[in-house]
């Protein structure tokens, strides 16, 4: 029953928000609803539609009913604390401040860059309307003091994440701290659930569930294609009673492009889409404040340097802001942005979410936009204001990319949304947690079972796979059974703990590091910390090589304690730092998109401005080969000096794409044993090889069929190194490597090792291992996306196959052709054999340098001892060898 | 046979990742990191065992394959001093008795010297940090010596091999430079750090099932 208030509104804080000149949505009073009634739920709304305050206000509305309730004395205080309303609250012994309320409400975000102002939004009402509540922080930033005062009593409200939520779980109160909790709530819950990430809060929810049974369990989130799976995933066992809330309705989006002016100067596989800068400056310095979107931080950097170059004068009113860059540089980037004092961020996805930027009237898409959800996400960044229509302008770095967003456009109207799809027993996360759970209150193993089994990515949990996990994390697993040195859990009073401290403090370093990449800080010599990069990278790097990062050309001087120091560099140009993780695949919505969208083309529709003016283009793909109709799967063939090519287009998105190829080769490679050089993108994959390939379409369609497609790729799998680079997650989620960080104890120095080192040791001396089985199970699932797949090896088969001589490389075949330079090598030659075929890379400067000395000095003695190798994997220390000294000295 | 001339003295070096001296009936290996997974294990992280096991049975192979008077390692021997645990020392030890009248030498390396005294039960010769035999100085680090050449360990050398279409491969290999050879790290449980030869270098790269190639590093040839 709804008690009215005095003025007849439903709520009490129906008038809160009159005051400040709103009216609540109608979802926002269905939340409000649902939460009173003790439900749980999941809200979806675009950004910047006030999700955050469908729950919140309801928790507010809580809190103020029952102060009103205390008021009349009526009923029974609810909540231990003080009523303000007696005009006077219970004292700190230790100052005048008032004790506020107990801890009410958690509030997990993904984001850790959003809390504080999250922290400012849950304030602002509690303030206004007197409640005695406080809001808290508890995120790795938060301070030492603020630490210390939540552990002496939690505020009412905590926000946090869903690593800082695990490690209050790791200590041996957490019940006692959570007990007065009534509501968890899961924001942004769509970038969570299709990952680890999300397992992990998975396994916090139920934890909390079992302290607080009666818990609610709220989930905001973007739209997706599968919303009452998200919600499901969100509640576990407990989705019967949810409810889904859908926000108001979507903003009004458009999809504009801006076209390349002639398409004979625009390039098929262009260095970025270049050609384009003038347009693209021109359409910045027309709007007030513009969002510049790129698909990876390389790119983003590249375009950050040639917007300036284009406008120096901008200098100072543009930013560049990934998620490499240091964490201060990127708050500064942000503050600006909404304060409007900026012209243009370019940036990632890193801008994808999150914070309110009002005054962005632009947003601009280079390249392809990947998937719907994505695209409209980015939109939805500009015309923040209510009623304002989001505007986003996609700028093509090559000439198919037109017809994407054509497709796109259509799909966006149609709502054909991307799902997420929940991940199944990540064994690795559920590792972590049992080592968790076994610091806090220890681990009743039958009880911590049925718990687990209550998420969803659990539900299936075997009692067999329990055991192996339990047996790992205790004693090493089956390996170790027989080796008693080993023993990381003991047993107490029937519980497993863990009781030695550096276990307890090595594992909480594993739990916040649960998504960092081996990253290495970059900084300058004399001067601040810019940001991360991956090790991969700086690996590759010589003293005085110039690249490109944080916007600035940098020199890099030396690489030491996990830092790379760099100066600013004098030499005006430099490489790029390819970050890994960077290729995401078209989704399978936009990618039959424009499969349909090229089957109009092929049947002469060119009805959108964007095929209008890629017509020359697909004319030039037509005349030389064929733009596939629907219904057809189109394989060009060439021959070249190299070697027998194979184009196929599938038009799947890359990883499925990369997926059919490894088949395919598998499949080519036991019918012939050879080697084949394998390039995919997203829409299609390149086979090159020695020997011509002489296939007929129906020899084709024997390659593509799913009979046996698990089996096959499992085979490939295990001879690449896709399960091996799979398992550095793994082995870190799993606490098997640690990963060096600023500021880790020299200690676990001695303990590095590469995760592929370890992943080979398992193999062979603990083949029965569920994590290495894992590895190959991630490779199928997520990595070659064997659902996708085998949707894809339905349509190949089902598909009319046209094998298609050229004479010269296609405006298809030719980005395919372009990115060679990235790509996977499958081979069934021998080993030495293809070695041999290989070569060493050398040392350039060396040979310069040799070629000086044999012109000049004739001293046989000055050549130095091998130079330094550089850092990476494991290595004891780094040798300092500097060549120039060293040839002086010798002298 | 693959093989190569340093200082006058020919030396094969084997797929095994140890160095064969055919004149003075030597084996020379580097980095072997005995007990490394045990010590993981101390600190907790679940490594399987069998990796110490194997590396002694691959150096009972060699040894009695190359029916070598002499074992020379050339630093690390051990891992660290968590890492011998009386399983670690207790199969060493059985080891030594198997290969008695073979003389082990042993130049000190950085993580021997944090592991300690080696215990006397493995009858090992201890060698000092510096250890010259002939035209050859055999030091854990690869550092050149002005009264020989070099044979050391201690970076765990790799290339990355690159394949004419552009694929990539990393492996472990023997670095002949002009002063110095740095031989590859022994150890199953052990990692590789890349290395850029230059012109001229020997390189012989390790892999696959005992198989050992040696790379052309011709500026001509490799042309990178």
């Amino acid at each position: 029953m709804i008690r009215r208030t005095a003025d007849n509104a439903e709520f009490h804080i129906d008038r809160w928000f009159a005051s400040q000149g709103w009216n609540a949505f109608e979802f926002q009073r269905d939340a409000w609803r649902a939460y009173l009634a003790g439900r749980s739920g999941l809200v979806h709304a675009s950004t910047g539609t006030g999700k955050s305050y469908s729950v919140w206000l309801g928790v507010v509305e809580e809190g103020l009913r029952e102060r009103e309730a205390q008021v009349r004395g009526d009923a029974e205080p609810l909540t231990p604390g003080p009523s303000p309303a007696r005009g006077e609250g219970r004292r700190s012994r230790k100052s005048n401040e008032r004790v506020a309320d107990p801890l009410r409400l958690l509030w997990i975000t993904p984001m850790r860059a959003l809390a504080n102002d999250l922290v400012v939004n849950l304030e602002r009402p509690i303030k206004e309307l007197g409640l005695n509540w406080s809001v808290g922080l508890r995120t790795g930033d938060a301070s030492a003091a603020e630490r210390r005062r939540q552990k002496a009593r939690m505020p009412t409200a905590l926000v946090t994440t869903p690593e800082s939520l695990s490690l209050l779980l790791s200590y041996g109160d957490a019940r006692e701290r959570f007990q007065s909790l009534r509501c968890v709530v899961v924001d942004e819950w769509h970038e969570l659930i299709g990952n680890k990430r999300g397992v992990q809060t998975e396994l916090g929810l139920a934890r909390l569930r079992q302290y607080v049974p009666n818990l609610r369990t709220w989930g905001l989130s973007a739209t997706l294609g599968n919303l009452e799976e998200a919600r499901d995933v969100l509640l576990g066992n407990m989705s019967g009673a949810g409810v889904l809330i859908h926000g108001t309705a979507p903003k009004a989006t458009t999809v504009e492009t801006l076209l390349p002016p002639t398409m004979e100067r625009f390039p098929w596989a262009g260095h970025l889409g270049k050609r384009m800068l003038p347009q693209v400056v021109e359409a910045i310095d027309k709007a007030q404040s513009t969002l510049v979107f790129t698909n990876t931080r390389s790119q983003a950097e590249i375009w950050f340097r040639e917007i300036l170059h284009a406008r120096p004068k901008w200098a100072a009113e543009i930013a560049l802001h990934h998620g490499s860059l240091d964490r201060g540089l990127r708050e500064y980037v942000e503050g600006r942005t909404r304060g409007g004092t900026i012209k243009c961020v370019v940036c990632t996805s890193s801008l994808d979410l999150g914070v309110d930027f009002s005054p962005v009237d632009q947003v601009i898409q280079i390249g392809s936009p990947k998937g719907i959800a994505r695209l409209l996400q980015r939109a939805g960044r500009s015309g923040h204001r209510p009623g304002a229509v989001s505007k986003i302008l996609c700028v093509p770095t090559h000439a198919f990319e037109l017809v994407e967003y054509a497709a796109a456009r259509e799909a966006a109207a149609a709502r054909r949304l991307e799902g997420r799809q929940p991940l199944d027993n990540p064994l690795d996360v559920l590792a972590q947690h049992v080592v968790t759970m076994a610091l806090g209150e220890g681990v009743d193993a039958d009880a911590l079972y049925h718990e687990v089994r209550t998420t969803r990515a659990f539900r299936d949990l075997t009692p067999e796979q329990w055991r192996w996990t339990l047996d790992f994390v205790e004693r090493g697993g089956p390996a170790l059974r027989a080796y008693p040195m080993y023993s990381k859990l003991v047993q107490d009073g029937g519980r497993h703990v863990i009781r030695s401290p550096q276990t307890a403090r090595l594992h909480r370093m594993t739990i916040g590091t649960i998504t960092s990449d081996a990253a290495v800080a970059v900084q300058y010599l004399k001067g601040p910390r810019l940001g991360t990069i991956e090790e991969s990278f700086i690996a590759r790097l010589k003293p005085g090589d110039v690249f490109l990062f944080a916007g600035k050309t940098l020199e890099f001087v030396r690489f030491r304690d996990l830092k790379a120091y760099v100066r600013k560099a004098t030499k005006p140009s430099g490489t790029v730092p390819r970050w890994e993780g960077g290729r995401l695949p078209l989704s399978t919505e936009l990618a039959s998109g424009v499969r349909a969208k090229l089957g109009e083309v092929a049947a002469g529709r060119f009805d959108t401005p964007e095929t209008q003016r890629a017509r020359a283009i697909l004319e030039i793909q037509a005349n030389w080969s064929r733009v596939p109709r629907s219904g057809e799967l189109l394989i060009e063939m060439a021959h070249v000096q190299r070697g027998y090519q194979a184009f196929v287009y599938p038009f799947e998105g890359v990883l499925v794409n990369e997926g059919l190829a490894t088949l395919v080769a598998h499949r080519l490679s036991l019918k012939m044993p050879r080697s084949l050089t394998i390039t995919s993108n997203d829409y299609g994959f390149e086979l090159l090889s020695p020997q011509p390939f002489d296939l007929s379409p129906e020899m084709w369609r024997e390659l593509l069929t799913t009979d046996g497609l698990v089996e096959d790729l499992a085979a490939c799998v295990n001879g690449t190194e896709m399960a091996r680079r799979r398992f550095r997650d793994i082995a870190r989620v799993a606490g098997l490597i640690f990963t060096g960080y600023p500021g880790a104890p020299t200690a676990a120095r001695q303990l590095q090792a590469s995760s592929g080192l370890i992943f080979d040791v398992f193999r062979e001396y603990d083949p029965e291992n569920l994590l290495v089985d894992q590895a190959r199970r991630e490779v199928l699932e997520q990595q070659l996306e064997t659902r996708r797949m085998s949707a894809a090896l339905r349509r190949a088969t089902t598909a009319e196959i046209v094998v298609q001589p050229i004479s010269r490389l296609t405006p298809l075949a030719f980005p395919l052709w372009a990115a060679r330079i990235q790509k996977n090598q499958v081979s069934s030659e021998q080993w030495t054999k293809r070695v041999e075929r290989m070569a060493v890379q050398l040392e350039r400067a060396a040979e310069r340098d040799e070629k000086k000395t044999r012109r000049g000095k004739t001293s046989q003695n000055a050549d130095p001892s091998p130079p330094a190798p550089l850092p990476q994997g494991e290595r004891g220390e780094v040798v300092s060898s500097n060549a120039t000294e060293r040839s002086d000295a010798a002298i | 046979m693959l093989q190569f001339e340093v200082a006058g003295e020919t030396l094969v070096p084997l797929a095994e990742r140890a160095l064969w001296w055919p004149a003075r009936r030597k084996l020379i290996a580097a980095d072997v990191h005995l007990g490394k997974a045990a010590s993981f294990r101390q600190a907790g992280v679940p490594i399987p065992h069998g990796t110490t096991r194997t590396d002694l049975q691959r150096l009972t192979a060699l040894v009695d394959q190359w029916q070598a008077t002499t074992l020379l390692i050339v630093g690390d021997l051990v891992h660290d001093k968590a890492g011998m645990t009386p399983e670690t020392i207790s199969q060493i030890a059985a080891w030594r008795i198997r290969h008695g009248v073979l003389d082990w030498l042993c130049v000190t390396g950085n993580h021997d010297k944090k592991a300690g005294q080696l215990p006397a039960i493995w009858s090992i010769a201890p060698a000092g940090e510096r250890l010259q035999i002939g035209p050859l100085v055999f030091r854990h680090h690869p550092e050149p010596d002005p009264s020989g050449y070099v044979i050391a360990g201690h970076i765990h050398p790799a290339v990355e091999l690159l394949e004419p279409g552009g694929g990539s491969m990393k492996a472990a290999c023997f670095w002949f430079g002009r002063e110095v050879a740095v031989l590859p790290a022994f150890g199953r449980f052990t990692g590789t750090a890349l290395v850029r030869p230059r012109a001229g270098d020997g390189v012989f790269v390790v892999g696959g099932a005992g198989e050992i190639v040696q790379m052309p590093t011709d500026p001509r040839r490799v042309g990178t």
